[in-house]
């Protein structure tokens, strides 16, 4: 129980993510590459980039478009969608794609519900969906969290109950990482109600029904407050263990964060100091391993208690949002115990800040391999 | 989790208050008079009881009051002279008396779980299977905790002791056979649960899953006919099951629910909590009175009982400012209730002279108000009482004015012009005066309470800042008291707060506010008619047809489709406590009601408006549809 699915882990970025792409679409390789359709300017980054340092590749891509509801305030920037679009197209020209609608909403007379987590998953059934594919690489750069969450999680699990001596996938997640682009865009109108995300519930009921404690791993980030005051509201936990990123860029981050929500998390969410953890901000595989580990040693320490179980969510960036992703899928499915809860907090439109400056922002964005499964993990 | 409570104000909602003791020390118990009325009335038991109202009226901590552990802990605290309120209301509804505890509340708490089971890929007859098998699970294992709780036993260890014989089996029950062991329906229910609970999760098909349906909701009947035992003694109690949010219910869920629940009235206690957002449109728009089910209505029970609404705050109030740990053990006494006159002098006397020269411009018109203009200068009265007067007299010279030349032009007596001046003129001129030179108004314990709109929550979120506030010039100034400046800049600050997050709060978002800024315009408009014909000020309205169309119902424009635009705003502004529906009669007794939607109270500070319920309007729904577009 002790042992760790990613331990050790490939993470690549930048430069070193670059030559490993190179180096491994050197063979025969046929890539299923799936991404959004969206406005942010990151949409065919990693895309453009791969397709630059391997113009030979194998690809096909699987274009998830969302429809995000009438009363989405992203509707304004259909323009930036269509632009994206075009440049999708420009680099696809010759190659396959295939648009996977899927609806972020399900209405029912005055009132909706998400459903996008469900959908998203539904977009692949089985093995058979995959099984011509030597690669598969979700690129979550211009994907919602709530939607990107239970996709890779089908298909980690369809990867992992494959049938016996099938030929191994390599899956990747990637991510065009950056922070100015991160911070121009505000959501705007954010979720009355937190929701756990489709095979990351982990049995989690509410107060009244609970028979054991519930720890509460929030990863902390900027202009989050009223994200986590819905998520604290729908989970009542027994405890809260906020995590502050660090080491990270700029290295006064937590204590800003730590200024920011005092109020809210030693008034409101009583805090105890001692509670507060760390996770080095640019390293998913990293924030896994703490973020599983303080699980295990809650759930050992309160087995007196029957045990505990947890809830993540993410407050910060998409890169430790995997972290959040696998620690679930560790302690869930491949340690079989199905005691964590993947709580997100979704808004319903977004407002972006210097849209005319994204170009000149997007030059600096990070390209980011998270590596799942497949060839470095079989040697 | 720590328990320091620096400021009490923050636990908000019943369910976040961790410790039971903490909860009873802080619930305010007058709510339960009403259901003492209903006792009375022999209408709380033996039948469908529902509690609506917006959210943050209390419905959670009122069951919160009937969960065996709350029940538990206020009967062995039988001494404590703070629950001596609380436990005389338990006694008078036969909760508990001075022996035992005579009910068993099962509490089913519907969260989303439910409403998730729509999604799944498989047909009506069978979601609605899986539906009915997860509510009996949870009921069953509801009331298993819950009868430990009531006997101080441990979970699971002492399921055991716990004996089910049930008379009246069905195929639905056929995996258990009675009589039974606590442990074993325990099991029973937790297997049902789990495997729905996993076909929600699974990225499983769910065909290999198979979790088990059921076609009845067959343990009310279980629970509540059953012979239970603990240690062998027969537990003969009333059996309260207790289903709070059923709004967060699917439609087709809680219609299931509903109709089961309504059509069986097999004189169990069930009682609904949700909030106005579960009902439909129409429901949320027609008066109150046309309802024929059993309903308590939070929100309008305090409209009836103002001066209890105001009781149960200051109780509220007080008792959490006592168990802050930063020593400022009073709330209402450190809100300032009257401006610092030395301060304000000069602004005062400054009005004066700007509302006299005013009325004296009358006076060369006139000779009616000589007598009053000399009255105003010559009497012994301080700067802001003068300054009252002085806008009150203008405002009596307004209606004067207007009113039909019945006299000749004879100047009237300084008696007649104190004649003149009732509450209501008093009223609106503290309101008119602050509104032109920018002095405060929305200050002091009173107007925090009006501000709350008899809404538990509403107050608390007001009154957190307050006490933040306190907490922060003790510290700065050793004085916890806040002046009435530093009450209205926050009070002003969480309106704004509260007005800027409307957007992720409710549907219909921009319509809702554009009706909103439309009504506000139109009230600002009528209130500030020189005479006041509507004193203090309009803040409300009713929807009125105009007179040729009498003979069309008052309610056509609910189903005519062209109204859907303003049926929606109404509908959420009621759903969503930015519109209070009152019932008022006017005129002559036996008359109609009319339903009345006045603003928030917290609106008419975000608009500028006083918060006297007197002041509304008949306006057309030809003409408010046009403030949604």
């Amino acid at each position: 129980m002790n042992n760790l699915r990613w331990e050790p882990y490939l993470l690549a970025s930048c430069l070193k993510a670059e030559g490993l792409l190179q180096k491994h679409f050197l063979g025969e390789k046929r890539l299923l590459f799936i991404l959004a359709k969206g406005f942010d300017i990151r949409m065919n980054f990693v895309l453009k980039r791969l397709l630059e340092l391997c113009p030979d590749i194998n690809i096909e891509c699987w274009l998830i478009c969302f429809n995000e509801g009438e009363d989405s305030s992203s509707h304004k920037y259909a323009q930036r969608v269509q632009k994206n679009f075009d440049e999708f197209k420009l680099l696809m020209e010759g190659k396959k794609y295939e648009e996977k609608c899927i609806n972020l909403w399900k209405e029912e007379g005055n009132r909706k519900r998400r459903i996008g987590d469900r959908e998203a998953a539904s977009i692949l059934n089985n093995y058979d969906d995959i099984k011509n594919y030597s690669e598969i690489f979700v690129d979550i750069s211009a994907l919602p969290r709530g939607v990107y969450f239970s996709l890779i999680g089908k298909i980690l699990h369809i990867i992992d109950s494959k049938p016996e001596n099938s030929k191994s996938i390599n899956f990747v997640v990637t991510a065009a990482e950056n922070a100015r682009i991160d911070a121009s865009i505000t959501e705007n109108t954010i979720d009355t109600e937190g929701k756990f995300l489709v095979g990351f519930m982990g049995g989690v009921k509410s107060l009244s029904e609970r028979e054991e404690s519930l720890i509460w791993l929030p990863i902390m980030g900027e202009d989050k407050e009223p994200h986590i005051s819905v998520a604290y509201g729908e989970l009542e936990p027994t405890e809260v263990c906020p995590i502050f990123p660090f080491p990270a860029k700029n290295p006064r981050r937590p204590d800003a964060l730590l200024i920011k929500y005092h109020k809210l998390l030693f008034d409101r969410l009583k805090v105890e100091p001692q509670n507060i953890m760390y996770v080095p901000e640019q390293n998913p595989f990293e924030a896994y391993k703490i973020l599983v580990k303080t699980v295990r040693n809650y759930n050992n320490s309160l087995q007196i208690l029957r045990g505990c179980r947890a809830a993540l969510s993410t407050f910060s960036s998409k890169l430790l949002s995997i972290g959040t992703l696998l620690a679930a899928y560790q302690v869930n499915i491949v340690d079989k115990q199905d005691i964590i809860g993947v709580m997100n907090v979704d808004a319903r439109g977004y407002e972006i800040e210097n849209i005319d400056a994204w170009e000149e922002f997007n030059k600096e964005s990070e390209l980011f391999l998270i590596w799942l499964t497949g060839a470095p993990y079989e040697l | 989790m720590s328990q320091r409570t620096r400021n009490p104000f923050k636990l908000r909602a019943s369910e976040k208050i961790e410790s039971d003791s903490t909860f009873l020390r802080i619930y305010s118990p007058v709510i339960l008079e009403d259901f003492a009325e209903k006792h009375k009335e022999q209408k709380l038991w033996n039948d469908v009881l529902f509690i609506r109202s917006s959210p943050g009226a209390g419905k959670s901590s009122l069951l919160r009051i009937f969960e065996p552990i709350t029940l538990v802990t206020l009967f062995n605290n039988k001494s404590n002279p703070s629950l001596k309120d609380l436990r005389e209301y338990l006694k008078r509804i036969e909760v508990m008396d001075n022996n035992q505890i005579r009910l068993l509340g099962v509490s089913l708490h519907c969260n989303r779980n439910y409403e998730i089971l729509e999604d799944l890929p498989i047909d009506d007859i069978k979601k609605k299977r899986f539906f009915f098998a997860l509510i009996n699970a949870r009921i069953i294992l509801a009331t298993l905790r819950g009868l430990l709780s009531l006997k101080s036993l441990k979970f699971p260890e002492d399921l055991d002791k716990i004996n089910f014989d049930y008379p009246n089996p069905s195929a639905d029950t056929a995996a258990i056979s009675f009589p039974c062991t606590g442990s074993q329906l325990y099991k029973w229910a937790e297997n049902i649960e789990s495997r729905v609970y996993k076909a929600l999760d699974s990225f499983l098909p769910i065909d290999q899953i198979q979790p088990e349906g059921h076609n009845e909701l067959f343990t009310f009947s279980l629970v509540a006919n059953s012979k239970i035992y603990i240690n062998g003694d027969e537990i003969k109690i009333r059996i309260l099951f207790m289903f709070d949010d059923t709004h967060k219910l699917s439609l087709g869920q809680r219609e299931f629910l509903l109709k089961y629940i309504i059509e069986q009235r097999k004189n169990y206690n069930i009682w609904i909590s949700e909030r106005l957002e579960a009902l439909t449109d129409k429901e949320n728009l027609r008066s109150y009175l046309e309802r024929d089910y059993n309903e308590i209505n939070l929100e309008s029970i305090w409209q009836k009982k103002e001066s209890k609404f105001k009781s149960i705050v200051t109780n509220i109030a007080n008792r959490r400012a006592q168990i802050s740990t930063e020593d400022v053990p009073e709330f209402d006494q450190n809100l300032a209730d009257s401006l610092n006159e030395a301060v304000y002098k000069d602004d005062f006397e400054k009005a004066f002279n700007v509302i006299l020269k005013r009325i004296e411009l009358f006076s060369k018109q006139t000779r009616k108000f000589v007598d009053w203009t000399k009255y105003l200068k010559s009497a012994d009265l301080s700067p802001l009482e003068r300054l009252s007067l002085a806008r009150a007299t203008e405002i009596l010279v307004h209606k004067n004015l207007t009113q039909p030349q019945t006299t000749m032009d004879m100047e009237l007596s300084e008696k007649e012009l104190l004649a003149g001046i009732n509450s209501t003129i008093q009223n609106a001129s503290e309101y008119f005066i602050s509104q032109e030179f920018k002095l405060p108004y929305y200050y002091g314990f009173d107007r925090v309470i009006q501000v709350s709109s008899y809404n538990i929550d509403q107050f608390l979120q007001f009154s957190s800042e307050l006490y933040e506030g306190m907490l922060s010039n003790r510290l700065s100034t050793r004085s916890s008291v806040i002046t009435p400046e530093e009450q209205q800049k926050i009070i002003k600050r969480v309106v704004n707060e509260k007005w800027n997050e409307l957007g992720r709060l409710i549907p219909f978002p921009e319509q809702v506010k554009k009706f909103l800024q439309r009504f506000h315009e139109y009230a600002l408009k009528e209130t500030n008619r020189p005479t006041i014909p509507y004193a203090p000020g309009v803040t409300g309205f009713a929807l009125k047809e105009p007179s040729e169309l009498k003979l069309i119902n008052d309610g056509f424009w609910l189903d005519d489709e062209l109204y859907q635009p303003l049926v929606n705003v109404l509908s959420t502004c009621i759903s969503f406590n930015l519109l209070e529906k009152r019932e008022i009669s006017q005129g002559k007794k036996g008359s109609d009601a009319e339903t009345v939607f006045y603003l928030n109270r917290w609106l008419c500070v975000r608009f500028n408006l006083p918060f006297g319920y007197g002041g509304w309007r008949h306006i057309k729904p030809g003409e408010l549809i046009k403030w949604t577009k």
